[in-house]
């Protein structure tokens, strides 16, 4: 046996014993990475989300329109501590991106956990556009009832974060589209500048929680008074009728 | 003479005289004279006359099982119950319409232009839902849940008749709640614990018709067992001609 095969074989013993004992460590970073793997679409989100900016942004309480826990036929206004900004635009990014992902339960969404806000324009005129992903009509339960909740949960939440807001045209996929899901008429603006007022809120105590508030009017009621400060009395409903 | 006398024969001859059975011939259709092309019969629709669309349709299925593809779907369940409520309806006297017969995939539009040719009718959507409680039936009329027109509802100018496609509800608008509300008191008495009131709702096809118009939707197809849904015919059957016969009462027979 040469002095050089020797040495080979030497070295090659060594590089197994090296690799047995770095296979352990490898292993709990495989496993590390399959724990932190993120979905496509959390991914997505993710990217699409602007940094925010050095100053930090003071949460305020808002009312985001969720499935009512105890009734799931009626939206109920839930008030959230969020850090909404000065920006219409980006008030109104963050109050629907929280309606798709935010809500209290699984139970009381309303849009498809898979939605996704592509983009929102907010017009001097108070014309307003929000572009959401195809999961919106695709994964959305059909149905007058279901697209009708989902289509208040948006023009309610947005009226809610950004009043100046007066008018909402919803497109999907960039593109105009006849109904939500086969019922729901999306043809045309929606008229938000009859909604009433939301009253203020009361501050949540952090922002992950969120006080749930006494179901809203169901639709084709007649409203129910406005809204309570104490946070156990209903908060906002829904608007009055009007003519 | 001879020839004076056969020429007065030859003359009778060419010249027929008239007779009192035989009318003359019609005249050639002028120009400028309209055909008047004989009268379409119309079958005698006393009670009413419904144009009842089965909602969805081909490749559209509608609300569907969210746990088994081989559960029910919305657009078969509602042909199966307009066919039914079509036969009944027609027994107790009424002109009914069916947008479709077929698992055809129709256009809004196209179920629309089929409704608003026909003069003096009723126009049910029929719907089964994702959720909502079994058995039960809820009417909605086309509006904002708050109970105004959309925006979209343009005002027309001034000497202008005809009216926007999208705006063919804008005219019903009073009619339509009207006849929601008296078939929605109907289905809570005779599908028990649907609700007592109709509910405004943004529906697309309500939109573009123009009738007094509502639409139906039953619950709902998240039911294990859904053959409930389809003996639901007989109610709604019953409700509905209620409802149109107390309507027309009211206005004197007008839709």
């Amino acid at each position: 046996m040469s002095r050089a095969f020797r040495i080979t074989l030497l070295l090659l013993i060594l590089a197994v014993l090296a690799g047995l004992l770095e296979l352990p460590a490898l292993r709990m970073q495989l496993l590390e990475f399959g724990r932190q793997e993120q979905s496509e679409e959390e991914a997505r989100r993710e990217v699409i989300r602007p940094v925010p900016e050095g100053r930090e942004v003071r949460k305020e309480d808002v009312n985001i329109f969720w499935l009512s826990a105890d009734d799931p036929s009626q939206l109920a206004p839930v008030k959230t501590s969020l850090a909404l900004g000065a920006d219409p635009q980006e008030r109104a990014r963050v109050a629907l991106e929280t309606l798709i992902t935010g809500a209290p339960t699984a139970d009381q969404r309303v849009l498809p956990f898979e939605t996704s806000l592509l983009a929102f324009y907010l017009m001097p005129d108070g014309s307003a556009v929000a572009d959401f992903s195809d999961a919106l009509s695709l994964q959305l339960p059909s149905g007058i009832a279901s697209e009708q909740l989902a289509l208040d949960a948006i023009t309610q939440t947005l009226h809610a974060a950004v009043p100046q807001a007066l008018r909402l045209r919803i497109l999907i996929d960039g593109h105009e589209a006849e109904t939500l899901a086969g019922h729901v008429d999306l043809s045309s603006a929606f008229d938000l500048s009859q909604m009433a007022p939301q009253a203020p809120g009361p501050s949540a105590p952090s922002s992950a929680s969120a006080q749930s508030a006494a179901p809203a009017s169901p639709p084709g009621q007649p409203a129910k008074p406005p809204a309570a400060t104490d946070q156990t009395k209903p908060a906002a409903t829904k608007p009055p009728p009007r003519e | 003479m001879l020839a004076a006398t056969l020429a007065a024969l030859l003359a009778a001859a060419q010249t027929p005289a008239p007779t009192q059975t035989s009318p003359p011939p019609p005249a050639a259709p002028s120009p400028s004279t309209p055909v008047q092309l004989p009268p379409i019969p119309v079958p005698p629709a006393p009670a009413g006359t419904i144009i009842l669309d089965p909602a969805h349709g081909g490749a559209d299925r509608g609300a569907h099982s969210e746990t088994s593809d081989e559960g029910a779907v919305e657009k078969d369940l509602v042909l199966t119950i307009a066919t039914a409520m079509r036969r009944e309806l027609e027994r107790q006297g009424f002109r009914v319409i069916l947008t479709r017969q077929t698992d055809a995939d129709l256009a809004i539009n196209d179920r629309a232009a089929l409704a608003n040719a026909i003069g003096g009718g009723f126009f049910v959507s029929l719907h089964v839902g994702s959720s909502g409680a079994p058995n039960t039936a809820q009417a909605y009329s086309f509006g904002t849940p708050h109970g105004g027109a959309p925006p979209a509802f343009l005002p027309r100018p001034p000497g202008i008749e005809a009216i926007r496609w999208d705006d063919a509800q804008s005219g019903y608008q009073i009619s339509s709640r009207r006849f929601a509300e008296l078939l929605q008191v109907e289905l809570a008495q005779k599908l028990p614990h649907s609700p007592d009131v109709p509910k405004f709702a943004e529906v697309r096809q309500l939109r573009v018709v123009a009738h007094p118009a509502v639409a139906v939707e039953l619950s709902s197809v998240a039911e294990d067992d859904t053959s409930a849904l389809t003996k639901a015919a007989g109610p709604l059957s019953a409700a509905l001609a209620r409802a149109i016969t107390v309507y027309r009462q009211s206005t004197g027979g007008r839709p």
